[in-house]
């Protein structure tokens, strides 16, 4: 059987994997660099005889865009060009997660300045303002009163793409000092971790602390369901433990990072990750 | 761009030049093309662009739309 790996750099996760794959004796693995591909839109494609790709992109578009040509080519993609377009992009996340009953954060859009500080006032501060496309906790925007909303958004207005002009606002939880990341492959969720920090955002891009956090029922469903409301796969679940509201999720990511959860977790992301896959080219 | 070879012991040591600083690295393993690896020296990303010989370049700058 031959499996591809869609990347760009490869990471620890993507060593990782490759590893796992290699285990299997009867499979075969293709490595696509997103840097070197080139098709045809007639879909003719130089690479073929692969069962399924395993997207891997560090970037959004390049994985996205991919994803959509291979499988107009008829090669089966996870996750699929639909599930990255979900998650790749805040306000189409949101708008799913509503849709199936799962709660987040109160969240306004807007799109233009002065109404985007008309939403801001009208939910309150703090707020938190995110680019609609992006991640690592990058140009993350915590607002804590009128000064600085009318600040960041005529930066945001005035020094950004257009992109920056679509404003996705939300309400600020108080979540004690941390978050949760859970990973959910296939009908599973089969771990999960708190992010501690100091600092409002925790990611540990950004030097938050992992440390295991149980799977409990509640926590384990609520991670399916938000998986399945972008479409499934392979997919790691931010959440925030409100005081008042309980779980809510903020966000799903579709090419997730695992390297600092195995230890951690003490689980095989990567094997599990990787039988997926293998199962999933079976059916 | 610069480019190393091999001294095969009993375990594989592999030398390059970080392009950024100059400075001297080994590591004891095979990378795969793509690999990042970091400058011991000047703690720069560097991104392995071929491993036989192994050279490395500096890494890409983050694009806006990177991330997981
Ligand atoms: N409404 C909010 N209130 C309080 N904290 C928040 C809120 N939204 C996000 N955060 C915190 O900000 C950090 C980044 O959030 P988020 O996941 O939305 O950003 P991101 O850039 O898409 O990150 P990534 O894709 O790497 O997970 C997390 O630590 C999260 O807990
Ligand atoms: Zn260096």
């Amino acid at each position: 059987m031959r499996i591809g790996i869609l990347h760009s750099l490869i990471r620890k996760e993507e060593k990782l994997l490759l590893e796992e794959f290699g285990r299997f004796p009867e499979i075969e693995v293709e490595k696509i660099d997103t840097r070197q591909f080139v098709a045809s839109i007639e879909g003719r494609l130089h690479i073929c005889g692969l069962e399924i790709v395993l997207e891997r992109s560090m970037s959004y578009s390049q994985g996205f865009y991919i994803s959509r040509i291979l499988e107009n080519a008829g090669i089966k993609v996870i996750n699929g060009s639909h599930v990255i377009e979900n998650c790749g992009d805040k306000v189409k996340t949101s708008l799913l997660l509503e849709k199936h009953g799962i709660p987040q954060p109160k969240t306004l859009v807007a799109f233009d300045s002065e109404a985007a500080l008309q939403a801001i006032e009208s939910i309150g501060y703090p707020v938190v303002l995110k680019p609609v496309i992006g991640s690592w906790g990058r140009l993350l925007a915590k607002i804590n009163d009128r000064d600085a909303a009318e600040a960041i958004l005529e930066h945001k207005s005035k020094l950004g793409n257009f992109l920056h002009s679509i404003f996705y606002i939300q309400e600020y939880i108080e979540k004690q000092g941390r978050d949760i990341r859970s990973f959910v492959v296939g009908d599973q969720c089969i771990a999960a971790i708190y992010r501690s920090s100091q600092h409002w955002i925790t990611n540990t891009a950004r030097g938050g602390q992992a440390s295991n956090c149980p799977v409990t029922e509640e926590l384990g469903e609520l991670s399916v369901k938000a998986a399945r409301a972008v479409g499934g796969g392979i997919l790691a679940i931010d959440l925030m433990e409100s005081a008042d509201n309980g779980l809510m999720v903020t966000e799903v990511n579709a090419t997730m990072e695992f390297k600092n959860s195995i230890a951690t977790t003490g689980v095989n992301i990567p094997r599990r990750i990787a039988e997926f896959v293998i199962q999933e080219a079976r059916t | 761009m610069i480019s190393m070879s091999s001294t095969t012991t009993h375990l594989r040591h592999l030398n390059f030049v970080c392009p950024v600083c100059d400075g001297e690295n080994t590591i004891d393993y095979l990378p795969e093309i793509g690999e990042l690896l970091d400058c011991s020296d000047c703690g720069s990303e560097l991104e392995v662009s071929s491993t036989e010989p192994l050279e490395v370049i500096e890494s890409d700058l983050e694009a806006e739309d990177w991330g997981q």
